[in-house]
């Protein structure tokens, strides 16, 4: 996958995305488009078995509550046995979509460090704005990021009041903390911006697209297509 | 040109029910001439640095390049000052050193690849060069500050305005900067405390003190009383 240019790279992941979001997952094609396009994705990406495990447990933790909502659901089709099971489906469906799209996202940013995202972006026929927009919401995160390790060392390192009432007090303390030196920072990165000339800057980067490239792009836009076509297209 | 930067009765306070931060400051700074501002923290250093640029509101008259800073001028003023900030990695906006530290000369119409040639350079003066493909937020605290620097230095504006280029440099990353700026024919006014990197590159000391100038002089041993007894060092 490394040998992908980075705006392949990006591209192909955008489109399994895209992917994941049209096929119609309770429908066995729609899994099997969709899923299949996931793993292809993940596997290429070589994305490591713990990550694996932790993005699993992840989504667990983020779309089995959804299951909760069941018995207030009704079927999005006619009833033809369980209620329940058929309510089930709406959120299988929706766990299903996000943890595929969870995996997609985990398995692009592992093969997509910043600078080549911001390599990836060059090439890519978007207006300049979306693309300086797209660059700094990835670079400020990563910085902000190493902020936050250097808050959460310090507290680890001074240590927290010894007894629960003094923790419960202080623990509300630390998102303010957190908040205000963001939004500081915030305040002095728009100077820096202002003063940079950031805002009036167009980067253009020729295109050069490898053999290698248009193959991976083709096969992900044949599984945006397969999965466009089962959805909306009268079989 | 007449002078480099020229502050003329210059106050600056933050917002209208706030006291003023700096008070009555009138300076002058030839083109060429490598000025100190030393104080103590609070004096008002940093402040008097962003009035320079319009980043904060000020009463009085401020010129760069005999250009009178005001919103339509502040642009064009802008594009003539280095500008190095206290906190450096506010400032880098890329990914990666090398186009964080070109995008100063591509923003001002160079070629991507002939920008690319032309930081080489300064990256190298910089010690820095190793660092070309590096992530900024991979880099130690004096790594970023010489990536900064040279995002500042690297378009030889006629003016620069640091703000404690010294702070995070190991001791011979010290000399070597400051024998780096002491080279260069431009005008400069570099806020710090490290009155040994100022002696090493400025001929002219301005101290501040409760946002006015306390001292201002050619005399490097008379500004080392002064500073001693603004900081209350008996030893000096």
């Amino acid at each position: 996958m490394r040998r992908l240019s980075p705006s392949a790279r990006l591209a192909c992941g955008t489109l399994v995305f895209a992917t994941c979001l049209v096929a119609p997952i309770p429908s066995l094609p729609g899994i099997s488009i969709g899923c299949g396009a996931v793993i292809g994705w993940v596997v290429l990406c070589g994305l490591p078995g713990r990550r694996l495990l932790a993005l699993s447990l992840y989504s667990m933790a983020l779309f089995l509550p959804l299951f909760l909502l069941t018995p207030w659901l009704e079927a999005a089709g006619p009833i033809r046995g369980n209620p329940w099971l058929d309510a089930a489906q709406i959120p299988l469906a929706m766990s299903l979509r996000g943890t595929c799209c969870v995996f997609v996202c985990a398995a692009t940013m592992a093969v997509l460090d910043l600078a080549d995202f911001s390599a990836a972006l060059g090439p890519l026929p978007i207006p300049h704005i979306i693309k300086n927009l797209l660059m700094q919401i990835a670079h400020q995160t990563a910085m902000l990021a190493n902020e936050s390790q250097r808050i959460s060392v310090a507290v680890r390192i001074r240590g927290l009041p010894s007894g629960f009432t003094p923790k419960l007090r202080f623990l509300p303390a630390v998102p303010t903390i957190w908040l205000l030196r963001i939004m500081n920072r915030a305040d002095r990165i728009a100077a820096a911006m202002d003063l940079r000339g950031f805002e009036s800057f167009t980067r253009s980067s020729p295109a050069s697209i490898s053999l290698m490239d248009g193959f991976a792009v083709t096969t992900a836009l044949l599984a945006l297509g397969a999965g466009i076509s089962i959805r909306w297209l009268p079989v | 040109m007449e002078s480099a930067l020229s502050f003329r009765n210059v106050s600056v306070r933050y917002r209208p029910e706030d006291p003023f931060v700096l008070r009555g400051i009138s300076l002058d700074i030839a083109p060429g001439e490598k000025v100190a501002l030393l104080g103590l923290n609070g004096s008002g250093k940093t402040t008097l640095l962003y009035s320079a640029v319009g980043l904060v509101p000020f009463e009085g008259c401020i010129s760069v390049c005999d250009v009178e800073l005001s919103r339509t001028t502040e642009r064009p003023i802008r594009d003539n000052v280095g500008f190095l900030f206290g906190i450096p990695d506010d400032q880098i906006l890329f990914p990666n050193v090398l186009d964080d530290i070109s995008f100063t000369l591509e923003r001002r119409g160079i070629p991507r690849e002939e920008a690319r040639q032309r930081v080489l350079p300064i990256m190298k003066s910089l010690g820095i060069e190793t660092l070309a493909a590096h992530s900024p937020h991979r880099l130690s605290h004096g790594q970023m500050q010489r990536v900064a620097l040279a995002g500042a230095l690297v378009s030889n504006p006629p003016l620069l305005l640091l703000d404690e280029p010294s702070a995070a440099l190991d001791p011979v990353g010290k000399v070597e900067t400051a024998e780096l700026l002491a080279s260069l024919d431009t005008a400069m006014l570099i806020a710090t405390h490290d009155l040994g990197f100022a002696r090493l590159v400025c001929n002219r000391f301005v101290v501040l003190a409760n946002g006015m100038i306390a001292e201002d002089c050619s005399h490097p041993e008379r500004i080392n009383r002064c500073w001693h007894q603004s900081t209350g060092d008996g030893n000096a």
